[in-house]
Formats: structure tokens, C-alpha cells, sequence
């Protein structure tokens, strides 16, 4: 092909030599920007396929009444309104969600980076504890809350021990509206700190020995050297964590679904599973396709403020 | 420009490439024709365990032999608390097994993807509305029109540990017990023993039944109107809850995810009573478990023993692309020979000319009193009556009684909250 082309360019085309070289340059160009179209069609095909399609599908969506069987009207943009108007559980599904990220978020990547900072160069075996540390992230969610439920009901390890050891009876973890979010907070930080920690540990080492050691001989030691030295250094490392994490923790949905039903109420009910049961449970498709395009904006919206915010604290060496 | 021609040309086919791929989708609708002519019919039920899992294969293959080779069941489970999300999954992309399991309770919000069954599909399927009593035959039907066949019939019983009610020195249940009896005995066994007496329940009938024998009330009044706030179902609904709040003779269940956990409780010896369906009727009580179980049917209100019939069956999906094949599948589902596998499997079989084969199948020495609990049980069982919203009120309870349970909010409120939300 790639030789037929050009040949065929020249041979159509009557005329003398001079333009034929632009000519065979632009065929040459033609025919490989055929071939190129031909190499990148499987991978469009599979983007339109598993995203775009999905993504336009979604719209249509959302803007229907579309129940799982049955007739699909168009409705606009009722179903926004339905759900920012007068749906029982959106708010509380929204806010819940914001409560989790804003909880899960920090303490998430404050013990991640205690745990970096802590298996530090001289620790021996710390490739053992990141192991261990990083077993509940590789681990199933659904194995991760059978051993939290042991431990968090009021027939657990832990209410057990705390009545035969000090004989205090212990809230009920997951049925009580002020603690129910509060456990799924603990478990999910318990399961999802490893990975972080792996991105700070990483990063940590990758910090210059010689700017450590300039900051030291200047005198910067503990505090001083953390704050001043190597969270500024490592701070696109904790930028791409704090990114990661927040909008995983905007679709949280395994650990409340398994470890609280969503209960007591709506209490641990996040957005995500508020589509579900939207969708699934309550078969109203296009109500949770507009939910699910509010949440999309909602993390897009949060991500865009944290780009524009990293100007201020992230540094680049360049 | 030249160039977006071309990329043009490549979204479109890509495009069209995608709506092709997902077009072929629909082709499938739970069956096919295999190469040597034979037209396989996908049987979706719930199952959850290998166990569950070996007596539907066994329920298969007696089918198998009544439809023969032209006709290749194949079965596809979920378990129950997955059950209808996969359905709806499958109904949404119009994908549905073309004999598909449903719950009777369920049905008033699924008949549109059923198939209505009339005369020519009964024949078709060799099955005759005379093979049933009506009651059995009336929780696969909606508004007059019959979308499946039940393959059971069911009831909600009292299950007791006799161990721990000989522990306590209190008299073990009769088929003539009252609510007042019940909550004594409950409270008692607590007391005497330490194992609470009873486990209350977040699940559906399992926790309805006993406020329905308290009022004679069902959550759906006579006029088919959701009707959770009625002052006398209110009154038995919050007399229910006063077992945890109360009367100290039952736990609150740990986590609203917990659905099962009544059940879990009374096989674990933490309680000394349950309610739960007549389908456990030989797991419970027929030397399955540590202790010594019994069965009796639900203890009666100040009007009476009250109870509703339950019951699940089989349907040809709508979108099925072979019916008649999928009719002689439920046909054969529902026929005798599958209904013998089931009694003989411990299920009720729904079918009057083989019930009595549920009886013969058990161990002598349990036979007695699971058939006099069955006969107490299913005297006198109304029908159940439902809302086109009931599967979603069913799937809010847990969530929100677990409140009541521990004191978080009162049952009043709950059921209020309840009605308000899916009442129209």
C-alpha cells in the first residue's frame, strides 16, 4: 500500500515533474493518514462502544421517564427537578456524601502519611509492614466488613471487651445515626490507607538526599524539616492522593451497602447508592441517570477547585 | 479539514460498530437454538448456596426428561438479596430469562414483563387452573390475569428451640397460642435462661406477620391502598417493637444490611424463637440443627389466627423469543414430576394432587408436627394483598424499622413516614 499510493498519485495526475514531489508528499500523507485511521478505528470503536455510547445513552436517560419495562416518555428536565425538589432521599444521599469525603479524606491521607513517614529508610523490615499495611486494599470489600461487623456489632470484639474489661457498654456502631457513618468513615480508612501510604512512601524517596541534607546542616530538624522540607517536597504526590481520594470517596458505595444497608434511616445512604437503589431497587432509570450526572458534575466541579487550588501549595521542580 | 472527513467517516463507523454490538444484545432474551436444532431456555431463579443450588439441578433434570431433547434447560441463579437487581438489569436491557422465578408478593410490580397466561398458553404449558386452589394460583396473578405458576405454596410459621423452652420450664407452643402467650413465654425464656426469647426481624412477612395477627390487619387494606397507618396496625406494629424496646426479649438486629439476621440468630441457638416461611419448615425442625426445633403456625390475635398465603412461581418472559418453548419449560417446572422433586426436597409443593407427597417425604417422627402446624397454618390463610409499590416498601423497611428497634424513632413515625412516601 504505502508504495502503491504515491505511484498511483504521480500516474493519474497529468503534468510535469515539478509539482509531482509536493504532490507524492501530500498522497504519501494521504495514504498514512488512511492507515493511521485504520490502527486507531479499533480503539475508537471501543471508546464509542464502552464510553461515549454509554455516556450519550445516559443523557437520553436522564431526561426520560424511563422505567425498567414499560413505555419512555420525554420529560425533559423533570427528573432534576424531581430529585432537587422533591425527592425524600437525594439531599440526605448528597449530604452524606459530602460528609463521608470530607471525614475519609483527611485522616485518610494524614495516616497514610504518618505510616509513609513512619516505615522510613531505617525502619528494618519495612517492606513487611507495607505488605501489611497494603493487605486490606488488595483484600475484598465484602471480606473487609464480615471481620468489621464482628468487630463492630454489640455481640463484637469490641463491645465485648470494653464491657468485660471496664464494664462500658459501647454504642451500637451500626444501627445508631450518630455512629453508623462514623464506622463506615473508620472501615473505609482502615481499608483504603495502604494505597496512599505506597504513593507517599514512594515519593518520600524520591526526595533529594542533598536538599535534606542542606536543610539539616541550615539547622532544620523534626517538625521544622517536615513541614518546611518534605511535605513541600512530596506535596504533587499528596496533590495526586488528595485528587484520587476525594473522588473515590464521592463514589463510595460498597462499604455503606454492606456494612450498614445505607441505615439506620438513611444515615450511611451515599449518593451512589442512592442511584442504585433509584435504578435497580426503585426502577426508575432516568431518576438515577440524572442523579448520576449531578454527582458527575459534583466531582468535576470539586476536582476543577482542587486544580486551581494546587498553585497555591503544590510544587513542581522544574 | 480534509483530514476531519475522514475522522468523521471513522466516528460514524465506529458508531454504527457500537449500535451493531449493541443491538446483538437483543437477540438473546434467555434462550437460543443450538446447531442441532435444539432450543435452549434459560431458567432464572434465586439460589443462596451450592445446596439450593443441587435441588434446583435436580428440579432441572426432571424437567429435562418431561420436555426432551429438543427443548435444553439451563438454569442461571442469584442469590435472593440479588435476585431482583439482577432481574431488573436484565429487564431493563430486555435481556430476561425466558422462565423467570417470581416472588407472588412481588408480581403487582413485574406482571408487565410476564406473559399473560390464558387458556391456549395453559394448554400449551399442559396445565390446568384446576390443578391449584385458587388461593395458591391467585399470588401469580395481577388484576384478574394470571402471569405465572406457583411451583409453592407458603405460610409464615413460629419456629422454637423445645431445648430452650424445657431450660426455662415453660410449656412448649401449641397451634392454639396466643399473643399473650407468645410475649410471656418470650420474656420468660430471657429471663430464666439469658438466650433472648425471640428475634425480631427487618424482613417483609417476617416481621409483618406477627402485627398482623395483632390486628387482623394486612398493610394493604381491602380497597388494594397501601394503609401502614391505620391506628389499629399501628397499635400491633408498635406492640411489635415493644418485644426489643420493652420487654427485653429479643435483640435489635446490629446493622440494617442484616436481613437474615433473625433467622441466623434462632439456627445459632441465640434465640429461642423466630418466624420465618413454611419452606424451612424441614431444615428447622427435622434434626437438622444442634437443638430440638419446632413448628407451629402464628400465634393468635384478639380476632383470631391470622395468616396470608404466600407463595413463588415460575413466568415466560414477554420478550422470550421462543414462547412455546418456554411454556412447555414452565409446564414442566410446574408439573407433577418437578412437584414430587419438590416435596421431596421439603418445599410445599403448590399443586393439590401432590401435596400430600410433602408429608411422606418427611421423617416419621417430625411428619405429625409439621403437618399439624402446616394444616393450623394454611386454614383460613387470606390471600395476600398487594401495591403496585410494594416491592419498594418491602425494600425500605429494613433501613427504616432498624430505627425503631433502637429507639431512634417511634414505629408511629416510621409507618407514617412509609405511607407518606409510597401511600399514592
Amino acid at each position: 500500500m504505502t508504495l502503491l499510493a504515491p505511484r498511483r498519485g504521480t500516474a493519474t495526475e497529468p503534468g510535469g515533474a515539478a509539482p509531482a514531489a509536493p504532490r507524492r508528499r501530500g498522497a504519501l500523507a494521504r495514504a498514512e493518514r488512511h492507515q493511521a485511521l485504520g490502527f486507531v478505528t479499533p480503539a475508537l470503536a471501543g471508546l464509542t462502544v464502552f464510553t461515549i455510547a454509554p455516556v450519550v445513552l445516559s443523557v437520553v436517560m436522564s431526561l426520560h421517564d424511563w422505567p425498567i419495562f414499560g413505555e419512555r416518555t420525554f420529560t425533559g428536565l423533570a427528573n432534576y427537578g424531581r430529585l432537587l425538589t422533591e425527592d425524600p432521599d437525594f439531599w440526605p444521599a448528597l449530604r452524606n456524601s459530602v460528609v463521608f469525603t470530607v471525614l475519609y479524606v483527611p485522616v485518610n491521607i494524614v495516616i497514610a502519611l504518618a505510616l509513609a513517614l513512619g516505615i522510613g529508610p531505617r525502619i528494618r523490615g519495612r517492606g513487611a509492614f507495607r505488605v501489611l499495611f497494603f493487605i486490606p486494599v488488595v483484600t475484598p470489600v465484602v471480606a473487609n466488613v464480615l471481620v468489621w461487623k464482628m468487630l463492630l456489632q454489640p455481640q463484637g470484639l469490641v463491645n465485648g471487651l470494653s464491657t468485660s474489661l471496664f464494664g462500658i457498654e459501647m454504642p451500637r456502631f451500626l444501627s445508631d445515626q450518630n455512629w453508623a457513618m462514623i464506622s463506615v468513615v473508620v472501615m473505609s480508612v482502615w481499608a483504603g490507607m495502604g494505597y496512599n501510604m505506597l504513593i507517599l512512601s514512594a515519593a518520600l524517596e524520591q526526595v533529594p538526599a542533598s536538599v535534606t541534607e542542606a536543610a539539616r546542616i541550615d539547622g532544620a530538624h523534626g517538625l521544622r524539616m517536615l513541614v518546611s522540607i518534605t511535605l513541600p517536597m512530596i506535596s504533587p504526590s499528596v496533590f495526586f492522593a488528595a485528587v484520587m481520594t476525594v473522588i473515590s470517596s464521592l463514589q463510595v458505595f460498597a462499604q455503606p451497602q454492606l456494612l450498614t444497608g445505607g441505615g439506620p434511616g438513611n444515615a450511611t445512604l451515599p449518593l451512589v447508592m442512592f442511584i442504585y437503589q433509584t435504578g435497580f431497587t426503585f426502577q426508575d432509570l432516568g431518576l438515577a441517570a440524572a442523579g448520576a450526572w449531578i454527582l458527575f458534575v459534583l466531582i468535576i466541579g470539586v476536582t476543577a477547585v482542587q486544580f486551581r487550588a494546587q498553585k497555591r501549595w503544590v510544587h513542581y521542580e522544574h | 479539514m480534509r483530514i476531519s472527513r475522514a475522522v468523521g467517516a471513522t466516528i460514524v463507523g465506529a458508531f454504527a460498530l457500537s449500535a451493531a454490538a449493541c443491538g446483538s444484545s437483543d437477540s438473546g432474551s434467555g434462550s437460543g437454538s443450538g446447531s442441532d436444532g435444539a432450543v435452549t431456555i434459560t431458567w432464572s431463579m434465586w439460589a443462596g448456596d451450592t445446596a439450593a443450588e443441587e435441588k434446583l439441578r435436580e428440579q432441572m433434570a426432571a424437567a429435562q426428561e418431561v420436555v426432551g431433547d429438543d427443548i435444553v434447560i439451563e438454569l442461571a441463579t442469584a442469590p435472593w438479596a440479588d435476585y431482583f437487581t439482577k432481574l431488573n438489569a436484565t429487564l431493563s436491557t430486555g435481556d430476561a430469562a425466558c422462565v423467570t422465578a417470581m416472588n407472588g408478593q412481588r408480581m403487582a410490580g413485574y406482571h408487565q414483563a410476564f406473559l399473560p397466561l390464558g387458556p391456549d398458553e395453559l394448554a400449551t404449558a399442559g396445565i390446568a387452573e384446576d390443578d391449584y386452589n385458587a388461593g395458591a394460583l391467585g399470588v401469580m396473578g395481577y388484576d384478574g390475569t394470571l402471569y405465572g405458576l406457583p411451583y409453592d405454596t407458603a405460610t409464615m410459621v413460629l419456629y422454637y428451640n423445645a431445648d430452650l423452652f424445657e431450660q426455662a420450664g415453660v410449656a412448649l407452643p401449641t397451634n392454639e397460642w396466643t399473643l399473650d402467650e407468645f410475649r410471656s413465654a418470650a420474656e420468660t425464656i430471657t429471663e430464666k435462661t439469658g438466650v433472648k426469647g425471640f428475634a425480631v426481624s427487618l424482613d417483609e412477612f417476617q416481621w409483618l406477620s406477627l402485627p398482623m395477627a395483632y390486628s387482623g390487619l394486612q398493610p394493604v387494606n381491602e380497597d388494594m391502598e397501601l394503609d401502614l397507618t391505620d391506628p389499629d396496625f399501628v397499635e400491633a406494629a408498635t406492640w411489635y417493637a415493644d418485644l426489643v424496646t420493652e420487654a427485653g426479649a429479643s435483640d435489635a438486629p446490629p446493622s440494617a444490611s442484616e436481613v437474615s439476621w433473625d433467622a441466623n440468630q434462632f439456627t445459632s441457638g441465640s434465640a429461642a424463637m423466630a418466624i420465618d416461611g413454611t419452606w424451612n419448615a424441614t431444615t428447622y425442625t427435622s434434626g437438622n440443627e444442634a437443638f430440638t426445633g419446632g413448628v407451629v403456625r402464628i400465634p393468635a390475635g384478639d380476632s383470631g389466627p391470622y395468616g396470608v398465603a404466600l407463595g413463588s412461581g415460575y413466568g415466560v418472559a414477554a420478550t422470550c423469543e421462543h414462547p412455546e418453548e418456554a411454556l412447555q419449560v414452565l409446564g414442566a417446572l410446574s408439573g407433577p414430576e418437578v412437584q414430587a422433586v419438590v416435596a421431596e426436597q421439603g418445599g410445599y409443593p403448590a399443586q393439590l394432587d401432590s401435596q400430600h407427597l410433602y408429608a411422606e417425604a418427611l421423617p416419621a417422627e417430625y411428619a405429625d408436627g409439621i403437618t399439624e402446624a402446616f394444616d393450623a397454618a394454611f386454614e383460613g390463610a387470606d390471600s395476600q394483598r398487594v401495591v403496585d409499590a410494594w416491592t419498594q416498601v418491602s425494600e425500605a423497611f429494613p433501613t427504616e424499622i432498624i430505627t425503631v428497634y433502637t429507639g431512634q424513632s417511634t414505629m408511629a413515625d416510621m409507618l407514617d413516614k412509609l405511607q407518606q412516601r409510597f401511600g399514592d
